[in-house]
């Protein structure tokens, strides 16, 4: 792609979601959302293939029902409030339609199907910001008009998001695939704790990305795409492997690791809300992401594969990228559990 | 505690910058040092323990332990030498980063004052002890042994992490200092009862309890003699050490509660043991042997009387070094044989003599001969289980009879008989597995001298 | 009084010497088993020092303390209970270990681990005399379980022998069950008493002590080798016969005895345990005498015979009378080691044979041996006026004097003739007649240590027991007057079972092989008591570890129910949600379900 058509595709993606977190109007707030949308769509093509095209014409048609879902609750909205500006959604079924418009987008269950599949589809730089600066968007948006949405709704979609996120990732050997369950488990902890403290899900998704943009880069470095691909790194970058370790055990939530941090809390805020068995089974049913996270830290560091022998000396030579970000990506993705009593000032 | 902890940090720093034909002498050297800092904190003149920060404080109980500890580094250093040393320098480094963390890690854990730092610690052994299992461990089970060591202890932890936090919210503070004083009696009731449950089953998951132990006979006989050792040393007792922190705050329900527990365990003890006596595998014994004895020590901490609790302090101690020798001894046996089957091993007495002694004295202190500090553990634990129902001297002497049996066995198989042609061109022990094995022993012998030193806050 | 501590513990550091010197280049040098027997002589003689003091100022006994420490209101101490027993065991322990260490340097000489096997011996030494002078229970059970694995040690010195190793293996096993009840005693006291020093513990005396007695009154049976725990003793013969003579005669497996001789304050007010010390006493007496009648192994006749002289003295105990059992366990101490020192002796000049039928008119090439074994043998059966009569006659008469059940008596009686029998089967098959061993073996008994050692213990074996029992003052009061028929029963007895075996033996000499009786089936298979209890219940116990423990509960159910169970659920769960089809149509719909769904719920 020429670069600047690139960088301009990615300005329209940027300005797209900050038009969407700034705007305190619901229809310029869905324009934004609908120029972000816009915009992903040749990034998601960006290596054209027809899987990259599916992808794309797959992502298209969900976020564009998503779009239209929250359209038409917005014009309820207005109907029914004779306003544009986004403050709570005082009706039952303009809340339910946005919310239902929201976690289309951002992939939570029942309406995930799209994730893993689209996220396959694309390069490994489409599938980071797919999972990553795309959600941005509309939790702003779901931030805003939190109040005014069923309490049960959020936490019978964001469980089973966490369930569907573990078990759809056990069956699955494409590390992308996984990644996205495993950003559909994230959002589920996100949507439950959003009612009881949203700054705790903006933390969440803070280390979430933090962590899953480390991932992604440790993956472009090597261009692996499955566990395969994975198992082979060993002898290739050595280092990096034992850092996708850290990280991914990050990413499962493990203490003394970053992970730990947001689970905790989101752990504490719904046990002073009087909710035991929620965040319980919650942390239980996040173990199963953990379990298959550890089938990937398996196959990439804790074992040696069988390789050829002219392979075993590729670590020798210098990696010609230069990864500028991924280090602090790393160390604030893996090390920044004892900050927890700062973040006193979240609650 | 900063002057064990940041020392412990520090030895990370040093191995990585020390030469590769210094850096075993210069950490071991350091250990030694640490373990050597720490021991002054035995001197516990009062009953509270010593309060040195918000965050850590150590007293009667954790300091045995927390010795123990920093005692056994510089003895896995010594033990892993030889298995490692076909491996790159990176490599060696990186181990001995990751033994170093689990040193980190278990100071931290037992120091701590705040429960939830516990925990945070509790699980972090986790990660270095899961990657020393499956990194280095030798056959290919050793990745379902990770699975399963990682699995369990998580399985049993979240709903303690629940309930700390719960406890948080209910009494404002998970501080250990205060805690005790604050503390109102839980009522009977269903709630309460899952409220216990939540609490102790992380650490019975991690003593283990008999029925959720199976984590245990897998990553021990799976994990390089390092993980065995640490796992058989502290891990296990990291269960003890919890369940004796948190009963405090379950005050009345324990005595209803541990009912079930305690009939698990006795009859899980008598299990076990019966299983030690058909193995072939001599890790695996030895793991199993951890197992049996542990029950023991949950059954004294559910009877929560200070007569079990030094029991349980003491067998604790005593079991952490004598199971660790046992590891350390079949290490040695199995980097001549090859082969962790026992009979493979036979008559071993007659090639290498001085073995044998070190053999015959961890069978002895295992099978809780007096004047061993195991058998002030396992006594005390019988007499308050005796208290508790007469019924139990059944299983605790049956147990005690099985341990006997199976000991011997062990002792018998592996290095009575005649010596088999395959062994004849074993190496002799070197001076380091010697000196490891002395290591062991000495402070078991010296500690029977003084056992109050390991009789726990109650004394 | 502080000589008899100081002279006591004179005699334990002698002893504990020899062992500090191991790391020296004196425990390499071939002289070091002549140190040891040097010591143990020494030791002996400062022994001997507190107990004629005791004898002659006839004190009840020396107690000394040293604080060990202090749990809540439980004092633990070290200390150390000098009176009758204790004063008058450790030389007799001592000087019958002088001997047999002796007769050692001549058994063992071309042993390469001599060294290693004075140091052993040494160590049961030290252990013996911290069980006998213990007035703690701790540290009784130090000395206990000390004696216990020195035994597990000696039995099996060659440990190249499946054997050697299986005899140790069940030596311990069968003390261990003992032990079992020597713990729960211990757990008991400390509960009840909430002590464990000897004397404490009479002084509160607690009520319904019946469970710790019986406790003890087990730990007893395992290691005095008593009916049910018995036949580890026979088979402990594996091991060299210094050991046999030291450990399985004299000394260890007399601790039980001991132990029970200790506790008879508690033990005369419980009839319970009395009675049941009793019947345990008997039967073991009768039924080893009758196992030893038809065994053809020297070193297992005498075995037996031990046992049965130990059934003696828990029938002694049984009948209250504890300081005629300790009589009984000095006396018998001299002329039952001499008899294994004799076995020894003769196994050794026939290059290593065990069997009677293959031996035979001894008494012409070992003339010494032979005096030696005739003397021990009468000394055995109570000759009058050697020593065993000084001890067995009087438990005799005083069991008939005695309001005990004559069930008890009738057995011990059969049991005592037998003694006589068995001794005349060693006699007349071992030294009588014609050789049957092979011609060309050289027999040389004509070593200093072996005559010296013999000869020694043949005067203990004659005079021990008059001295000791005319020098220490009775405790408990002798029977004055008896019925001539009573007098002369033991001795009666003794004299029909010389004169039975005597005859049987000259009938049978030449009768031809005929299929054995169920009589004699009985007694040469011991009862078929190792047959069943050495078979079944450990192949149970096996069995049910394998199939039970091993293979039902923790292969099977445990792995199933929690691993492998989560894991098959997790496994239909991720399978089932998993939609792997990529159809766009399938999204839509479940756009529209959910959606439904959702407004349905919330409206």
């Amino acid at each position: 792609m020429n670069p600047l058509i690139f960088s301009m595709i990615l300005m329209t993606l940027m300005l797209g979601t900050m038009a969407t977190m700034l705007s305190s109007n619901w229809l310029l707030a869905w324009m934004g959302l609908e120029m972000n949308m816009l915009a992903m769509i040749p990034i998601l093509t960006m290596n054209s293939n027809p899987r990259s095209t599916e992808a794309a014409t797959k992502y298209f048609l969900a976020q564009s029902t998503a779009s239209m879902l929250l359209m038409m609750a917005i014009l309820i909205n207005f109907m029914l409030s004779g306003q544009w500006t986004i403050t709570k959604l005082p009706n039952v079924v303009t809340s339910s339609m946005a919310l239902a418009a929201l976690m289309m987008k951002l992939g939570l269950a029942p309406f995930h199907f799209w994730v893993p599949e689209v996220t396959q589809g694309t390069s490994l730089i489409s599938g980071a910001i797919l999972l990553t600066w795309q959600k941005l968007a509309p939790l702003s948006i779901l931030y805003q008009i939190i109040p005014s949405i069923d309490i049960n709704l959020l936490i019978i979609s964001g469980l089973l998001s966490i369930l569907v996120g573990g078990w759809g990732g056990l069956n699955q050997t494409q590390l992308r695939k996984i990644l996205a369950y495993s950003s559909i488990a994230h959002m589920g902890w996100m949507l439950i704790i959003m009612p009881y403290n949203p700054s705790l899900t903006i933390l969440n998704l803070v280390i979430y990305i933090l962590m899953t943009l480390s991932i992604f880069m440790i993956l472009m470095n090597n261009y692996s795409t499955s566990t395969s691909t994975l198992s082979l790194l060993w002898n290739n970058t050595p280092m990096m492997m034992i850092m996708l370790m850290i990280t991914l055990l990050s990413l499962g939530g493990l203490p003394p690791l970053s992970g730990f941090m947001p689970k905790w809390l989101i752990i504490y805020e719904l046990t002073k809300n009087d909710n035991i068995i929620l965040p319980a089974s919650m942390a239980m049913f996040a173990l199963l992401n953990l379990y298959f996270y550890m089938r990937l830290i398996y196959s990439s560091s804790l074992t040696m594969f069988p390789s050829t022998n002219n392979m075993k000396m590729k670590w020798q030579f210098t990696n010609p990228k230069y990864l500028t970000l991924l280090s602090p990506l790393i160390i604030l993705s893996t090390l920044i559990l004892p900050l927890t009593p700062t973040l006193s000032i979240l609650e | 505690m900063l002057k064990i902890i940041m020392p412990t940090a520090m030895l990370i720093p040093l191995t990585w910058l020390s030469n590769s034909s210094t850096m075993w002498i210069n950490i071991t050297m350091h250990g030694f040092i640490i373990s050597l800092i720490s021991l002054p904190l035995l001197n516990q003149p009062l009953d509270t323990g010593l309060n040195f920060s918000l965050l850590f404080f150590s007293d009667q109980l954790s300091t045995p332990l927390l010795i123990l500890t920093t005692w056994l580094f510089p003895l896995m250093l010594m033990a892993s030498q030889h298995h490692l040393s076909q491996e790159s320098v990176t490599r060696k480094k990186s181990y001995v980063t990751m033994l170093i963390l689990l040193q980190l890690f278990l100071i931290m854990t037992f120091t701590a004052t705040e429960l939830i730092l516990l925990y945070i610690m509790f699980e972090a052994t986790l990660i270095p002890t899961m990657i020393i299992i499956t990194r280095w461990g030798n056959q290919s089970e050793r990745l379902n042994a990770g699975l399963y060591f990682l699995f369990y202890t998580l399985l049993g932890s979240i709903p303690l992490l629940v309930t700390l936090v719960y406890i948080q919210n209910v009494l404002g503070t998970l501080n250990l200092m205060i805690t005790s004083y604050w503390i109102q009696h839980l009522p009977h009731s269903w709630s309460t009862s899952i409220l216990w449950l939540a609490c102790m089953m992380a650490f019975m998951v991690k003593m283990p309890l008999y029925g959720i132990h199976l984590w245990l006979p897998k990553a021990h006989v799976e994990a390089p003699i390092a993980g065995s050792m640490v796992l058989a040393a502290i891990l296990l007792k990291l269960g003890g050490y919890g369940m004796m922190r948190i009963t405090t705050l379950l005050d009345p329900l324990t005595k209803s509660m541990a009912y079930p527990f305690l009939m698990l365990s006795l009859w899980g003890m008598v299990m076990t043991s019966s299983i030690c006596l058909r193995q072939t595998d001599l890790k695996s014994l030895i793991a199993y042997s951890s197992v049996s004895h542990m029950a023991l020590v949950i059954v004294a901490i559910l009877i929560q009387t200070p007569w079990s609790f030094m029991g349980a302090t003491a067998l604790m101690i005593a079991h952490g070094l004598t199971s660790s020798l046992l590891f350390c001894l079949a290490n040695s046996n199995y980097e001549r044989i090859h082969s962790r089957t026992m009979i493979l091993a036979r008559g071993l007495q007659t090639l290498l003599p001085l073995m044998a002694a070190w053999w015959l004295l961890a069978c002895l202190t295992n099978m809780a001969l007096p004047p061993s500090i195991n058998l002030i553990g396992e006594l005390f634990i019988i007499l308050t289980s005796l208290s508790w129902s007469n019924f139990t001297i059944m299983f605790t002497g049956l147990n005690m009879l099985l341990t006997a049996s199976y000991t011997l066995y062990m002792l018998i198989t592996t290095q009575r008989g005649k010596a088999s042609h395959h062994a004849k061109i074993i190496k002799p022990s070197f001076t380091r597995e010697n000196a490891l094995m002395a290591l062991h022993v000495i402070p078991l012998l010296l500690l029977s001298i003084n056992p109050q030193l390991i009789l726990g806050p109650t004394f | 009084m502080n000589l008899f501590s100081s002279f006591t513990l004179i005699t334990l550091t002698i002893l504990i010497l020899p062992i500090t010197l191991t790391p020296s280049q004196i425990y390499n040098s071939t002289n070091f088993p002549h140190y040891v027997k040097t010591t143990v002589s020494y030791a002996f003689m400062t022994s001997m020092v507190p107990a004629m003091m005791f004898m002659h100022l006839g004190h009840e006994a020396v107690i000394s303390n040293w604080h060990w420490m202090t749990i809540h209101t439980l004092k633990l101490s070290l200390s150390f209970k000098l009176d009758y027993f204790s004063l008058v065991f450790m030389p007799v322990a001592l000087f019958v270990t002088w001997s047999i260490m002796e007769f050692s340097l001549w058994y063992m000489h071309s042993d390469p681990y001599i060294n290693r096997f004075f140091k052993y011996l040494l160590l049961f030494l030290i252990t013996m005399m911290i069980l006998v002078t213990a007035n703690n229970l701790f540290q009784l059970f130090i000395g206990w379980e000390g004696v216990g694995m020195m035994s597990f040690l000696l039995i099996g010195w060659w440990y190249g022998r499946a054997d050697a190793n299986t005899a140790a293996l069940q030596a311990m096993i069968y003390n261990r069950i003992g032990d079992v009840g020597f713990v729960a005693a211990m757990a008991w006291f400390l509960l009840h008493s909430n002590s464990w020093e000897l004397q404490q513990i009479f002084l509160a005396s607690p009520k319904n002590d019946t469970l710790p007695l019986l406790g003890l009154l087990l730990a007893a049976t395992g290691k005095s080798a008593q009916f049910g725990l018995h036949p580890w003793l026979p088979s402990a013969m594996e091991g060299p016969t210094p050991v046999s003579a030291l450990l399985h005669s004299s000394t260890m497996v007399v601790a039980g005895v001991f132990l029970l001789i200790r506790f008879h304050p508690l033990m005369e007010t419980n009839p319970l345990t009395l009675t049941l010390t009793l019947c345990i006493g008997a039967i073991t007496t009768l039924f080893t005498a009758i196992c030893a009648l038809t065994q053809n192994d020297i070193k297992k006749i005498i075995a037996f015979s031990t046992s049965s002289q130990l059934g003696l003295m828990m029938v002694t105990i049984g009948i209250n009378q504890p300081h005629l059992a300790f009589l009984h366990i000095c006396t018998h101490a001299f002329f039952k080691a001499m008899l294994f020192m004799c076995s020894g002796s003769i196994i050794h000049s026939l290059g290593d044979e065990q069997d009677i039928r293959k031996m035979g008119g001894l008494y012409k090439t070992l003339p010494f041996t032979t005096t030696a074994l005739i003397i021990g043998s009468l000394a055995l059966t109570g000759m009058p006026f050697l020593t065993g009569f000084y001890s067995k006659d009087l438990i005799i008469e005083a069991m008939s004097t005695s309001y005990t059940n004559a069930w008890a008596l009738l057995i011990t009686l059969a049991a005592t003739s037998m003694t006589a029998v068995y001794s005349t089967r060693i006699v007349f098959f071992v030294l009588l007649g014609q050789p049957r061993y092979p011609m060309l073996i050289q027999i040389n008994e004509n070593n200093p240590f072996l005559i010296n050692a013999i000869k020694r213990l043949i005067l203990g074996s004659i005079f021990a027991g008059f001295m000791i029992s005319s020098n220490l003052t009775p405790t408990t009061v002798p029977h004055m007057t008896m019925p001539h028929h009573l007098k002369f029963a033991a001795l009666a007895i003794t004299l029909l079972g010389f004169a039975l075996a005597m005859e049987l033996s000259l009938f049978t000499y030449h009768l031809k092989f005929d299929f054995p009786l169920y009589t004699h089936k009985f007694s040469n298979m011991l009862g078929y008591y190792p047959t069943i209890i050495h078979r079944s219940p450990p192949f149970h116990v096996l069995n049910t570890s394998q199939n039970l423990a091993s293979t039902i509960m923790d292969l099977a159910w445990l792995e199933k129910a929690i691993p492998k169970g989560l894991a098959s659920m997790q496994k239909f769960a991720s399978t089932s949600i998993s939609n792997q089809k990529g159809m766009i149509k399938l999204y839509s719909l479940s756009f529209l379900i959910s959606l439904t769904l959702g407004l349905l719920l919330t409206i």
